[in-house]
């Protein structure tokens, strides 16, 4: 016979634990809990002053003003060009990788899709030992020169070789024809994040500039802060406050980023209904108010599954993104082409097996 | 200008579609799934409707697979579930704030899922087409599209020579492809079925004026409700108004009727002892009593009883039967004497005139509005034994029995004489007519009714709307095809709309029946067909 198994809750004091609280926070000391969810309250109450400024983390400057929020009005209509870019890990055998990379770009005329571009799709294999290698001729070819320093890892070298694409992406589509007042947007911000970059960042904005293109870059995760504090949803709150049921955008002012920053910086509530708002970079021609640049986004997110967010740059995500599926097949037709290259079976099994893949499907 | 989902002008947006349909035909591609079933994905603006015939192109064979559609679901490409709802909500949200939502993609992230059933599939083109039951199925991603006229041309054989309308996909009507039934399946009988209001009249008289024109079988109608010889109506047409009427129609009333008709009279000595069965609920020594008078009497049976005063009966059959059972039977045998429809004088009976008017191919149509339900279910009864045993007597001599058509009975209210598979000439001519060129028309709104044995003998089936699902469902039991998928298609069918299911259709013909009216004018109106020769002209 079996002694009865007695539990004692060490987590009693919990107010808002899941059903199966004990189970899940077997292991986990109280204190720590309290601790992480003091500190998240507190922080929301008062700001830490001076949070360290890693890469691409930028603080405001000053106050939120009930003052900034600016209303706007959606387009009648727009023509959008939407960049962006996807990466994934096909196989990793610890000491190398090999990486898929795919830029793209979309257009869209009077809310219809009008023409994709052919992606740009390159399967690179980076090991530690070539990873400068294969950076340099990346770097070269887009920015122009030798890169002033290299990726410190496998991760940070496909973080930057899709960057860099995206850049050349954004670079090819205005030399081409396009028509004055088109909104060329792409994922993310105007922001030199990558050492030696700048310059091509400087040559986009004046070729926008001077063939009069709206040029945008919207972040769907922001790192903009107030003291220690994420930004955008104090702003939201207030924004929600200020002008309910409205699409609005406030201007931020930041710090000294001149090297690395290339737009100005603006969050925007793009759809009266959206939960979401969103820091945008914009670059204006001369003449062009932030007001038309905002209507256009407007224009384009009104889809009831992305509302709030340009519907252009949902589409090229979603068509340049890699999907489990397409990462199977790309590892299925590597193998295959490596078995008929003489590589062993066995071998192949065992440089690339992962009993994370175990665990994860015997969960 | 009313918007659709994706904003485009709901106008131009089906002209566009309707371009496209004619340039290609194309309505989407496979996605599964077996031999039973087949689900293609189609472009989300397409008008796809319940019941078309569509054709799947096998991507790695010459076969063209016919596909009838059976449901149609809605389909989108958001990978997470209950994206429909949500952005339904979104749109409903919108409503009331008086904000536009827009489905950008619409075409691409949108699209229908359309379950078809496998109807078979064709092999060789044009002359030499054969069709093939459903053994297997297209190859993946197969591409489906709306059928052409070569796609229809297999069908010619299996279309029957008396045409009652035209094939029907969906809700297209295919005009050059005329549907009807097969005058040598008709022995084999035949039943129509439907609910109330969905057609049946219209589809009998359509009958009666294919017949008229071809002359190619001889049809009975027994008409209780007086509706098809004008029509019943001021703004119908009746057979009277067909342009063969004079020569190749025969009409009996049992009523006052204006035109060239003849009353309805039939002799007490064609009356059985049988069909007093058939009208009454009797008792064992009652209907021994019966039989007993007529193995006595004959034919005199009935004048015998109603003559004969009750004592005399007591004593005639040596008090072998209760004076009470004699009470009721010569109750009964004087409610048949007393009926303006019966005479003793059976040089006066019509009945002899009907079977030689159904022989030389004419359409006989007894009015029986003007009797009680007894007299017509006796009438009915005396004329359709007549009519069976001249053709079982004359399948003695073949020459004779060669050169008459096949006799055609049709019943209304089937489902009252055949609620049991026994015990009346109906029944007996169920199981034997067909040897003997006499089918049975049972026509009745309620094929729950009728007895499956009965059920079972009927070769081919119209079946038109029917609501009730046990009605459906005992059809579908019965029926030389399968069409157990066809459940809600039966049960959606319009008015006008129907199945044809014969011993040799390839499966369920789906049909859109003529208007009685509409296909006067164009007799009227259009070339006149050649007498038996319907087949001629079918393409």
């Amino acid at each position: 016979m079996h002694d009865s198994i007695t539990f004692t809750n060490p987590y009693s004091t919990l107010k808002y634990a899941p059903p199966n609280f004990h189970r899940m926070l077997r292991g986990l000391n109280q204190k720590e809990l309290e601790n992480v969810v003091g500190q998240m309250v507190s922080d929301m109450d008062e700001p830490q002053p001076g949070s360290a400024q890693e890469k691409g983390i930028i603080e405001i400057k000053g106050d939120i003003a009930e003052s900034n929020f600016q209303g706007f009005s959606k387009s009648e209509n727009a023509i959008m060009l939407a960049v962006d870019g996807g990466s994934a890990t096909i196989l990793n055998a610890g000491s190398f990788v090999v990486a898929g990379m795919r830029v793209g770009h979309v257009e869209f005329h009077e809310k219809q899709f009008n023409s994709a571009s052919e992606p740009e799709f390159h399967l690179l294999h980076l090991a530690s030992g070539h990873l400068e290698k294969y950076y340099e001729i990346f770097f070269e070819k887009i920015v122009g020169g030798e890169p002033p320093d290299y990726p410190k890892g496998l991760e940070e070298a496909v973080g930057r070789i899709r960057a860099l694409m995206e850049w050349s992406q954004v670079e090819k589509i205005l030399y081409q024809d396009i028509p004055e007042g088109v909104v060329l947007a792409f994922d993310g911000a105007m922001w030199a994040g990558i050492k030696g970059v700048g310059t091509l960042l400087e040559r986009i904005v004046e070729q926008a500039r001077q063939k009069k293109i709206i040029l945008c870059g919207i972040s769907k995760k922001s790192m903009l802060t107030q003291g220690s504090r994420p930004l955008i949803p104090m702003v939201q709150m207030l924004g929600d406050d200020v002008l309910p049921e409205a699409t609005w955008h406030y201007p931020l002012e930041t710090g000294n980023y001149s090297e690395k920053l290339f737009g100005k910086i603006y969050l925007a509530k793009l759809h009266s209904r959206s939960q979401y708002v969103f820091r945008v970079d914009l670059s204006l021609p001369d003449g062009v108010k932030a007001e038309e640049a905002f209507g256009k986004l407007a224009y384009y997110a009104d889809d009831p599954t992305y509302v709030g967010y340009p519907y252009p740059l949902a589409r090229v995500h979603n068509d340049i993104a890699f999907s489990r599926m397409e990462v199977n097949d790309l590892k299925a037709m590597l193998r295959a082409e490596a078995l008929q290259k003489g590589m062993n079976p066995k071998e192949w099994q065992l440089t690339f097996q992962d009993f994370h893949e175990i665990l994860d499907t015997s969960r | 200008m009313a918007a659709d989902i994706s904003g485009f002008p709901r106008n131009i947006r089906y002209k566009q579609v309707m371009i496209d349909m004619d340039e290609k035909m194309n309505l989407g591609r496979i996605t599964g799934k077996d031999v039973t079933e087949i689900i293609f994905r189609a472009y989300r603006d397409q008008d796809i409707f319940l019941g078309e015939m569509l054709i799947g192109d096998c991507q790695d064979s010459d076969r063209r697979f016919i596909l009838r559609v059976i449901n149609i679901m809605h389909g989108n490409e958001a990978s997470e579930s209950g994206w429909a709802p949500r952005t339904a909500g979104a749109f409903m949200d919108g409503d009331t704030k008086d904000q536009e939502y827009h489905v950008y993609d619409a075409d691409r992230r949108l699209y229908n899922h359309v379950v078809c059933a496998p109807l078979g599939y064709l092999i060789g083109q044009g002359d030499d087409v054969q069709f093939r039951s459903p053994k297997t199925i297209p190859s993946h991603f197969s591409q489906v599209r709306r059928a052409s006229n070569d796609d229809y041309r297999f069908l010619e054989k299996y279309l029957g020579n008396i045409k009652l309308g035209s094939l029907r996909s969906g809700e297209q009507i295919i005009r050059h492809v005329p549907v009807g039934v097969a005058s040598k399946d008709l022995a084999q009988h035949m039943g129509i079925f439907a609910t109330t209001g969905m057609g049946k009249s219209n589809l009998m008289k359509r009958l009666a004026g294919s017949v008229m024109e071809s002359g190619i079988i001889g049809l009975l109608i027994l008409d209780p409700h007086g509706e098809y010889i004008d029509g019943g109506k001021e703004e119908l047409r009746g057979l009277m108004h067909h342009p063969k009427a004079s020569s190749n129609l025969e009409v009996y009333v049992t009523r006052e009727v204006e035109g060239n008709v003849a009353s309805v009279k039939i002799s007490s000595t064609e009356i059985t002892v049988q069909d007093m069965e058939n009208l009454w609920p009797f008792s064992q020594p009652q209907i021994e009593l019966l039989n007993a008078v007529w193995a006595r009497e004959r034919e005199n049976w009935l004048p015998y009883i109603v003559d004969t005063e009750g004592t005399h009966i007591y004593q005639d059959f040596n008090e072998q039967f209760h004076e009470g059972s004699i009470g009721v039977v010569k109750r009964r045998a004087s409610v048949l004497n007393r009926s303006q429809f019966i005479t003793r004088d059976n040089r006066i009976s019509m009945t002899k005139t009907i079977i030689e008017q159904l022989h030389s191919g004419k359409v006989v149509l007894v009015d029986l509005a003007g009797a009680s339900e007894k007299e017509e279910l006796l009438i009915s009864s005396i004329l359709a034994r007549a009519i069976f045993q001249t053709n079982q007597s004359k399948f003695k001599n073949k020459k004779e029995f060669k050169e008459i058509p096949t006799c055609l009975i049709a019943l209304e209210e089937a489902q009252r004489v055949f609620n049991r598979a026994w015990g009346g000439i109906f029944q007996q001519i169920a199981r034997e007519g067909r040897k003997f060129k006499t089918g049975l028309c049972a026509i009745s709104q309620q094929p729950k009714l009728i007895d499956n044995e009965v059920m079972s003998q009927f070769n081919t089936l119209v079946i038109l709307g029917l609501a009730d699902r046990q009605d459906r469902e005992r059809l579908s039991s019965s029926a030389r095809q399968d069409i157990s998928k066809l459940d809600y298609e039966i049960q959606t069918l319009m008015t006008g709309e129907g199945l044809v299911i014969g011993p040799n259709t390839p499966f369920a013909l789906p049909l859109k029946i003529d208007l009685y009216e509409t296909y006067l004018k164009e007799l009227a109106s259009g070339p006149k067909e050649d007498k038996k020769s319907v087949d001629s002209d079918f393409f």
